[in-house]
């Protein structure tokens, strides 16, 4: 193998970054060479992002040398990196959302039809988007609004834009984390088609079965430090893991059997026009119910309703045996219910606020006397629970806009935790954090169940379905179309009961966030 | 487990190396230089007299600042300040005329919070965004005080009302007082007070906030009625300064309060800021007008400098912030 | 009261033909003569409402050339507008904690700059009122033209053109001065009295600049289908109304009255749109309140009110007004403060 190694495209050597009171890189290599696609490994706060900023002009390195091709490299902006041919396709797209496929593929590059006047030819601009929505085999008009665009198909229009700017390495920050298993293929097909072309990729992501299935090679990093460069293939996952957490993490769902009790929650035929439609459920004490569906099955809107986030047409809540009438979330947190929302950044966090003024929000209310907060009660209470999770923060009155992914969701967890709730809802808890981190949400839900509350998980990675629940329902489409035990459920038949019929045209009937 | 719990957003400032400086020694450190600058050019500037002034001065401009604060930090504006000086003015009045002076007090007071519900309502429960509601309101509260007055002052209120704008405890003078007051109540509601968490959770994410159970329509009304409660105690106290019912009031004053809130530090887009440093804001804006009257710097000039300073101040906040 | 409005349009008829129609002989003004050179050179705080109208810009000349002659220093401060009663308060404020020798006050509003003036007498700062009237009583004197004599010569003037009677509009001017008020009263009062036939159909305050003056008029013609005279009680409004009369095709159909003289005003008015003006000598209402300003600082008698000279202008004397005491001289600019 190491004889006829091509050249490789990028070479990152030695790469440092400081941040004021942290060391973010520490002399990093990597080197990537045309046609791979070449994983970054490592939990959150390991590196990654920092490298590939540095990679795509965001950040500047205080040390270090990047060659392209083996000649020295200055990127000093994102200008820069797209005229060496690296392009980065983020979580956060970088598409105007009220302009065209076409016009967002050459937003600043437009063919014009007469120079002197900037007028813009239209049909060039069309016919070249085309061909590069073509080669990618990909059926988007390239007059579509982006807007209207499902999260997939925006993201394949960043693809094509890369490609327009005939780039020569992609950086992709965890492409798979919105898109649902058939998009998922797709874009699979799509990358694997771009290495035929010799494109090279860098590759984030927090899932390791795609990482097996996808990349070529893989390097690890740890607090800010490279830890190996590995072959994919000749490298189990046990080991990958292994690698990224620098200890064994044991068993990758902690789950435990706990004794079903009572039921807690019951819905009866939840409606809500062209969203819901008649979807009935329940949840006992003790249990883990897994909600699976691809993107756009409403799942999240599901949550939402049981929540009171969104209105219902008909349809009742029933809790603990008490019909209830849960018209907004505040409603529902004191009938003890608690929510961890998909979207952290937009529904989750209060990014602005502290520690401690996060985890109490919900529970605030407790620490009011004659509308005047107790403010050291306060405290020990947000204490308490920050300790309990193991919420990483040198002090709680820092904002949790400068925690790490995982200890925001830990933080949003334990302002659910916080307001006595024995209901949870956890919609994608782990979507976006690293593997240990997520072995800690595991074991949170597990505690939890033993100690009596009942939990909802709606989650898009099976295995973690599959690990978790005692009990998996499937949704497609608003409905509820399928339930399996936990002896019964396979990926397989989930997967079947989810797609079954005529499934939706991938991220076409996405669900905007409401 | 060893996470980081910084994310690697936190880089020193870009910008100007004198900015950067501004940036680290903060707004604190600005007032003072503006003090001694002054106090420097001219000696009367440090009189007891003209201190006692300028804290006058800067009662109206702070009483509607605190309100804007509480718009501010829920991610709302409150333009129709201004405008609610001069309607509350007009009420007052013509309420004194007829039913004394705490009548007209109350009267007033009650107006403004009456237009703040108003507001609130329009922006809570209609969805009309605050910057369209407290505009119309802002137009429209006008609009009521000069057909009121039919355009016209309102004189001859009763002399023992004027107190409130002209008295003195000790060198304080009383508009100096009630500022300093509500100054510290502000302060108080905002960080000791179940609506004061709400005020920034509603600014810092309004849809968390939602799930987080707090009831946002109901909060946001009560901003509003919060803001319009300062414009009425604002109201009030200018009436007594001026003697008189005015329709004219007021005009522009909304948008020096939102430039004391940024200037202060306040985040425009909400769940940053708070009555310190709006108080900041205040003095900045309330040294540079006396103190440039003091030297003599045409008015033409001063605003002028009062504009640059604002966007500076914003820009300055900013180089702190932005992370590199 | 009447007798004496009487007596002083007499007074401003004679004046008009002994000074300001007779060759520039005697200086505009010098019925109130310049005081001796004081002792000691003093400071002078001046209030004006605004300076973006020639009226106060020549008020401004005024002050500022007289108080060079007499050795005084002058602190000038404009409001930025009539609606702004709170800033000159506090820039009144200002001046008495800046230890001036005396406040020179042309009031944006009546009532509401009571308090400062009682504030100001109190600390034993003189206050000189000029043009603009406070409702305060605290004031060393009043120097101004007399605003009932100005709404009476424009009535009597609006009278005699509109023989046969006619319908009439008033441009009032800025809401909550003494000008506006009184101006526009007396010629309601003259008109009522005097000129049976001519009738008030309509009368609006607005801010007292050109752009106001047109929308007012251009609105008014809307409103009425005829209209033959318009009254203004500022020129600024007057500017405005002869342009919407001008664009209206109406010129010389509407007898435009007016106060005061500036350029723009000359020449509507030799072009025959504005009829008539009656011409306050703002810059003699300058001079007048920094002498009296430091008659009162040397100890010397100060009259409680003086009443500066009227012009009436129209196209047959324009030609022969003496406009030393009317305007700055050209391109002439104040010190603002």
């Amino acid at each position: 193998m190491p004889a006829e190694q091509p050249r490789p495209f990028l070479e990152m050597r030695r790469i440092v970054k400081r941040f004021p009171g942290v060391l973010a890189l520490d002399g990093v290599d990597l080197d990537v060479r045309p046609g791979e696609v070449h994983v970054l490994l490592g939990e959150n706060g390991a590196g990654k992002s920092t490298l590939i900023k540095i990679l795509s002009g965001v950040h500047l390195p205080d040390g270090g040398e990047i060659l392209i091709e083996g000649s020295p490299a200055l990127i000093r902006r994102p200008r820069d990196a797209q005229a060496l041919g690296i392009s980065t396709i983020y979580q956060e797209f970088n598409l105007v959302p009220d302009m065209t496929v076409a016009e967002n593929v050459f937003l600043g590059r437009e063919p014009l039809s007469s120079r002197r006047l900037g007028l813009v030819d239209r049909r060039a601009l069309l016919r070249r988007t085309r061909e590069h929505l073509d080669e990618l085999k990909l059926d988007i008009p390239a007059g579509a609004v982006v807007r209207r665009l499902g999260i997939a198909q925006q993201q394949m229009v960043e693809i094509a834009k890369a490609l327009s700017l005939q780039s020569r390495l992609i950086v992709m920050d965890e492409p798979t984390a919105v898109l649902s298993a058939r998009e998922i293929d797709r874009l699979f097909g799509v990358i694997r088609q771009l290495r035929q072309r010799g494109v090279a990729i860098v590759y984030i992501s927090h899932r390791l079965d795609e990482v097996k299935v996808l990349g070529d090679r893989a390097t690890v990093l740890r607090d800010g430090a490279k830890v190996r460069t590995v072959s994919v293939a000749d490298t189990p996952v046990e080991e990958l893991i292994r690698l990224m957490v620098g200890r064994e993490l044991g068993e990758k769902f902690p789950k435990v059997e706990v004794a079903i009790g009572e039921e807690v929650l019951r819905a009866e035929g939840l409606t809500r026009r062209g969203i819901l439609h008649g979807v009935s459920l329940r949840l006992r004490r003790g249990e883990i119910l897994g909600i699976a569906g691809l993107v756009g099955s409403r799942r999240t809107e599901l949550a939402r309703a049981l929540f009171g986030a969104d209105p219902l047409d008909s349809g009742r809540i029933v809790l603990r045996g008490k019909p209830a009438r849960i018209d907004r979330p505040g409603r529902a947190i004191e009938e003890r219910m608690a929510l961890v929302p998909e979207d952290r950044k937009q529904h989750g966090i209060l990014s602005s606020m502290s520690v401690k003024e996060n985890v109490t929000l919900g529970s605030i209310g407790a620490f009011s006397r004659g509308g005047f907060l107790d403010l050291a009660r306060e405290k020990r209470h947000a204490r308490e629970y920050a300790t309990s999770l193991r919420i990483a923060t040198p002090d709680l009155d820092r904002r949790v806009l400068y925690l790490s992914g995982g200890n925001q969701q830990k933080v949003v967890i334990a302002k659910g935790l916080s307001s006595r709730a024995d209901i949870f809802l956890f919609d994608e808890p782990t979507r976006g954090i690293d593997v240990g981190a997520k072995v800690e949400v595991y074991r949170l839900m597990i505690e939890l169940v033993q100690r009596g509350a009942a939990i909802l998980m709606i989650s898009s990675e099976l295995p973690e379905l599959l690990g978790m629940s005692d009990r998996i329902l499937v949704m497609r489409e608003g409905r509820v179309s399928g339930e399996f035990t936990r002896g019964e459920a396979t990926e397989e038949a989930i997967l079947d009961c989810a797609l079954r019929g005529d499934a939706p045209v991938a991220g076409a009937r996405e669900a905007p966030p409401p | 487990m060893t996470e980081a719990y910084l994310q690697e957003s936190q880089a020193p400032p870009r910008g100007h190396p004198v900015l950067r400086v501004l940036g680290k020694i903060g707004m604190p450190a600005v007032v003072v230089m503006l003090a001694v600058f002054f106090g420097a050019m001219n000696p009367n500037f440090w009189s007891v007299r003209n201190l006692s002034n300028v804290s006058r001065q800067i009662s109206i401009l702070s009483l509607i600042s605190l309100g804007q604060t509480f718009a501010i930090l829920s991610a709302g504006i409150d333009l129709s300040v201004g405008s609610l000086i001069a309607l509350v003015s007009v009420v007052c009045a013509q309420a004194m005329l007829s039913f004394g002076v705490a009548g007209g007090i109350l009267a007033g007071i009650l107006a403004g919070c009456a237009a703040g519900l108003v507001n609130g309502v329009v922006i809570a429960k209609a969805r009309v965004p605050a910057f369209i509601a407290t505009l119309g309101m802002l137009v429209a509260a006008r609009g009521v005080a000069l057909t009121l007055s039919g355009g016209l002052p309102i004189a001859g209120l009763p002399r023992s009302f004027l107190v409130i704008g002209a008295g003195y405890l000790g060198p304080l003078p009383f508009p100096t007082l009630i500022a300093a007051v509500a100054f510290v109540a502000a302060h108080l509601v905002l960080t000791r007070t179940v609506f004061g968490r709400y005020v920034y959770a509603m600014g810092s994410n309004e849809e968390a906030a939602i799930l987080s159970g707090v009831d946002v329509p109901r909060y946001k009304i009560l901003v509003y009625v919060v803001s319009g409660l300062f414009a009425g105690i604002a109201g009030v106290v200018l009436t007594s300064r001026v003697v008189s019912g005015q329709p004219t009031l007021g005009e522009v004053q909304e948008l020096y309060a939102i430039a004391a809130v940024v200037i202060g530090g306040g985040k425009i887009t909400g769940g940053v800021g708070g009555v310190g440093k709006t108080l900041l804001g205040v003095l900045v804006l309330g040294i540079l007008g006396n103190g440039l009257n003091l030297i003599q710097v045409s008015s033409y000039v001063q605003n002028i400098v009062i504009g640059a300073i604002i966007v500076v101040a914003v820009y300055v906040d900013l180089a702190r912030e932005r992370r590199r | 009261m009447r007798n004496r409005s009487l007596f002083l349009v007499a007074l401003a008829g004679a004046l008009v033909s002994r000074t300001a129609l007779g060759a520039a002989s005697a200086e505009p003004g010098a019925d109130y003569p310049q005081p001796p050179r004081p002792s000691r050179p003093y400071t002078i705080g001046v209030l004006v409402p605004h300076l973006s109208n020639p009226h106060f810009v020549g008020q401004a000349y005024g002050y500022v050339d007289e108080a060079q002659k007499l050795g005084a220093k002058v602190i000038l401060l404009e409001a930025g507008g009539y609606q702004y009663v709170e800033k000159q308060v506090s820039q009144m404020e200002d001046l008495i904690a800046n230890k001036v020798d005396a406040i020179i006050l042309v009031a944006t509003n009546g009532p509401g700059t009571v308090g400062p003036v009682e504030h100001a007498a109190a600390q034993g700062i003189p206050v000189i009122n000029c043009n603009v009237m406070t409702a305060s009583d605290k004031v060393v004197t009043r120097i101004r033209s007399d605003d009932e004599v100005i709404g009476r010569m424009q009535a009597d003037f609006m009278g005699k053109a509109l023989k046969a009677g006619g319908k009439v509009v008033l441009l009032r001017g800025a809401p909550g001065t003494s000008w506006a008020e009184n101006r526009g009263n007396a010629f309601k009062k003259e008109l009522a009295e005097k000129f049976p036939g001519v009738k008030v159909i309509g009368e609006q305050y607005s801010q007292s600049t050109p752009a106001d003056g047109l929308k007012l008029m251009e609105d008014f013609m809307q409103t009425f289908p005829q209209i033959d005279g318009a009254f203004n009680g500022a020129d600024t409004t007057a500017i405005g109304a002869a342009q919407a009369v001008l664009a209206a095709g109406k010129k010389g159909k509407v007898v435009i009255t007016t106060t005061d003289f500036q350029a723009d005003t000359e020449k509507f008015l030799r072009e025959g749109v504005i009829t008539a003006a009656v011409v306050q000598q703002t810059v003699v209402i300058g001079r007048w309140g920094m002498r009296a300003a430091i008659n009162r600082l040397e100890k010397r008698q100060v009259p409680p009110s003086l009443s500066t000279p009227l012009l009436l202008v129209t196209k047959d004397n324009v030609q022969d007004v003496d406009m030393r005491g009317v305007r700055a001289p050209e391109g002439w600019k104040p010190p603002t403060r």
